[in-house]
């Protein structure tokens, strides 16, 4: 087990293994293999229709490849429902935004936090009594998240009336909510100026620092990625054609091929 | 093994925040001038005040939209027959008759929460009814004659949400449009498509017995729609689950990858549908002292006119309980004072076809107006 102050290598917290995904006829992934480590910030790059949201959709249980393995924190995730993944600690935010629109931020922030609550149908779900004090506490939970990604002037506003930027940011909030130890973010930055895009830049980096949790990050921007990222996965035509530091992927002639040397809107 | 993120926030952290969250104020003001506002800031302030009042307009309709309707029909009704309509009597009549409608509507509100549709609670309603005639006939004991009806219910209902979960049917309208036919013939089997009729004491009192208060006759089947309206608007707001529904209704991928098991909840509320159904065949069952096997033909639709006059979305996610109640009685007002004016029963379903349009119309209306407005 890797330890900040123990052993030298680092041991991999999600483990993915020739993993393949087609639909129909349609080839997705293909035999894709890579590690994420502790408290990193992982980038997954590649052009448009590359794989990339695909492999999320593997990790967080939405889409069940046909062939391969993803272990996280040694558990095998193949096969779970999404809610028992997002119960194991992994939590996501979608390229699309998918949110409660009909709910105010907290609400929706709240609902991240049901994962920590005890009970099941009936049981033990109660706001009063005893489950009071435990209510508190995730209320406190969420007011840390919101302080944190500094959305405490929109905290009653209804989602479906926030702009698409703040969307955005309410999003990350579901997903941080749920105090995941894997946060997969899926294009966490598109359709922003650069200014929210700073921003939004400074909650990852924040996010990974102080909280230590480990970052799967799907960008488009080269140059967000070469600056926040810890290791960088490029996929093309559903295959991992590199992996590495920023720098080396960088220096890679198959990605400049692939994707550094086209232009990107 | 695993490694514990530290939740922690240090205290010099938690400045630095506070030193940024000024500029988020600066945010939220920018954010506000995109859009509408830019377009108000050139117009005079008169259009700014109008939109304010408008916003507040738009947010008491939202929430009493209903309430009103209720109010301004009950109006009408009173002038119309102000000798008659305010009687208790007629009160307690309208209440009476709505019972069982108010009951299938709570279920299927449910449903339509979770953005689904429930087609065959009238015919789990027949078939709970049966159910209990039959019992009665066969000499079996009151109490199982009381429960058989919602055991029924639940178990149709528990069939309707296996079938979209497990078997992945495409939409729930499919699995209901099934069970609907399936929950008429078996109503037709074990009846032998005959009306039966006789059902035990406290079957008959809940159905069409009276509670005694303050001299005034308050039915029980009213009573009974009562507790079921204030357990769900409890279970709704106060459980994981009932906050679950929400979630689901209002999106099923978010809902998933927060930890909600959505096939399980779903099964729940289709397997609660279904019971209400059952209850509201057996308080039918005690108010006709029978049970006949082409009762509510077409109540689902009554029902869902009910949760949809109540405001809630039929595309999931949004909608109250009050709602719900207010659209039921908005129904049951509609039908009493058209029958006090005899109106003959066929202008009464073009007229609810009407209301149904005319609610739903002003609703998309007014929230596209909030939107544009923001
Ligand atoms: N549900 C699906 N059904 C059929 N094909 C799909 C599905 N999801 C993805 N694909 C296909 O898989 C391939 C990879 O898509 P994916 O969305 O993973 O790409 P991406 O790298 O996220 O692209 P982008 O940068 O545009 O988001 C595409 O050819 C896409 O058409
Ligand atoms: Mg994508």
């Amino acid at each position: 087990m890797a330890d900040r102050n123990g052993a030298s290598m680092p041991e991999a917290q999600m483990q993915i293994e020739g993993i393949g995904l087609s639909f129909g006829g349609v080839r997705a992934l293909s035999g894709i293999t890579f590690n994420i480590y502790p408290s990193t910030i992982q980038a997954i790059i590649g052009p448009n229709g590359a794989g990339k949201t695909s492999m999320l959709n593997c990790i967080s249980g939405l889409y069940k490849p046909q062939q391969g393995q993803i272990r996280f924190e040694g558990q095998n995730l193949i096969g779970r429902a999404p809610h028992e993944i997002a119960r194991l600690g992994i939590a996501r935010s979608f390229q699309n935004i998918e949110l409660f629109r009909h709910m105010t931020v907290v609400d929706n922030l709240m609902l991240g936090r049901h994962v920590h609550m005890r009970g099941g149908v009936l049981t033990g779900g109660l706001y009063w009594g005893p489950g009071q004090r435990e209510e508190i506490a995730h209320r406190e939970a969420v007011e840390q998240v919101i302080d944190l990604l500094e959305i405490q002037s929109i905290r009653k506003k209804t989602v479906g009336s926030l702009s698409y930027g703040l969307q955005k940011r309410v999003e990350l909030g579901r997903a941080l909510a749920m105090h995941p130890r894997l946060l997969l973010l899926d294009e966490p930055m598109a359709g922003m100026n650069s200014e929210e895009k700073e921003d939004m830049a400074r909650f990852i980096l924040d996010i990974s620092e102080e909280q230590r949790t480990t970052i799967v990050l799907i960008e488009h921007d080269m140059g967000v990625v070469m600056d926040i990222s810890d290791n960088v996965a490029v996929l093309e035509f559903g295959q991992l054609i590199a992996y590495g530091t920023p720098a080396e992927v960088k220096a890679n002639p198959a990605v400049i091929a692939a994707y550094l040397g086209q232009e990107h809107s | 093994m695993r490694k514990k993120p530290v939740w922690g926030f240090s205290p010099n952290w938690v400045l630095a925040r506070k030193l940024k969250s000024e500029r988020n104020d600066l945010l939220s003001e920018s954010d506000q001038s995109v859009g509408a506002e830019r377009i108000y800031d050139a117009e005079t302030g008169d259009l700014a005040n109008f939109k304010a009042r408008l916003a507040t307009i738009t947010y008491l309709l939202d929430r009493y939209g209903v309430l009103l309707l209720v109010v301004g029909m009950a109006t009408v009704s009173f002038f119309l027959e102000p000798e008659v309509f305010l009687t208790w009597r007629n009160v307690s009549n309208i209440f009476r008759q709505i019972s069982f409608n108010a009951i299938l509507a709570l279920g299927v509100f449910l449903v339509i929460l979770t953005a689904g549709i429930d087609l065959s609670v009238g015919s789990i309603l027949a078939l709970a009814m049966m159910t209990a005639a039959v019992l009665a006939r066969d000499g079996y004991p009151w109490p199982l004659i009381i429960l058989a009806p919602i055991i029924t219910g639940g178990l149709v209902g528990a069939v309707n949400g296996l079938g979209l979960t497990w078997l992945r049917l495409p939409h729930p309208f499919i699995m209901t449009l099934g069970t609907l036919n399936i929950a008429r013939g078996l109503t037709n089997l074990i009846s032998g498509g005959v009306p039966i009729s006789g059902l035990p004491e406290p079957v008959r009192w809940l159905g069409a017995g009276n509670l005694r208060l303050a001299n005034l006759d308050f039915p029980v089947s009213f009573a009974v729609v009562l507790i079921c309206y204030i357990l769900v608007s409890l279970f709704l707001t106060y459980t994981r689950t009932g906050r679950h529904i929400y979630a689901i209704g209002g999106n099923p991928q978010a809902a998933r990858v927060s930890g909600i098991n959505v096939d399980r909840t779903l099964v729940f509320v289709y397997t609660v549908c279904g019971m209400f159904a059952g209850l509201s065949g057996l308080l039918l069952a005690g108010r006709t002292n029978s049970g006949f096997p082409n009762a509510g033909v077409g109540q689902e639709l009554d029902a869902i006119s009910a949760v949809i006059i109540g405001g809630a979305s039929f595309f999931g996610g949004r909608g109250t309980v009050l709602g719900v109640f207010a659209g039921a009685l908005v129904i049951g007002l509609m039908r009493n004072i058209l029958n006090l004016r005899n109106v003959p029963v066929f202008w009464q379903q073009v007229l609810i076809g009407v209301v149904i349009i005319v609610v739903v119309a002003l609703d998309v209306l007014r929230r596209r107006g909030s939107s544009t407005l923001r």
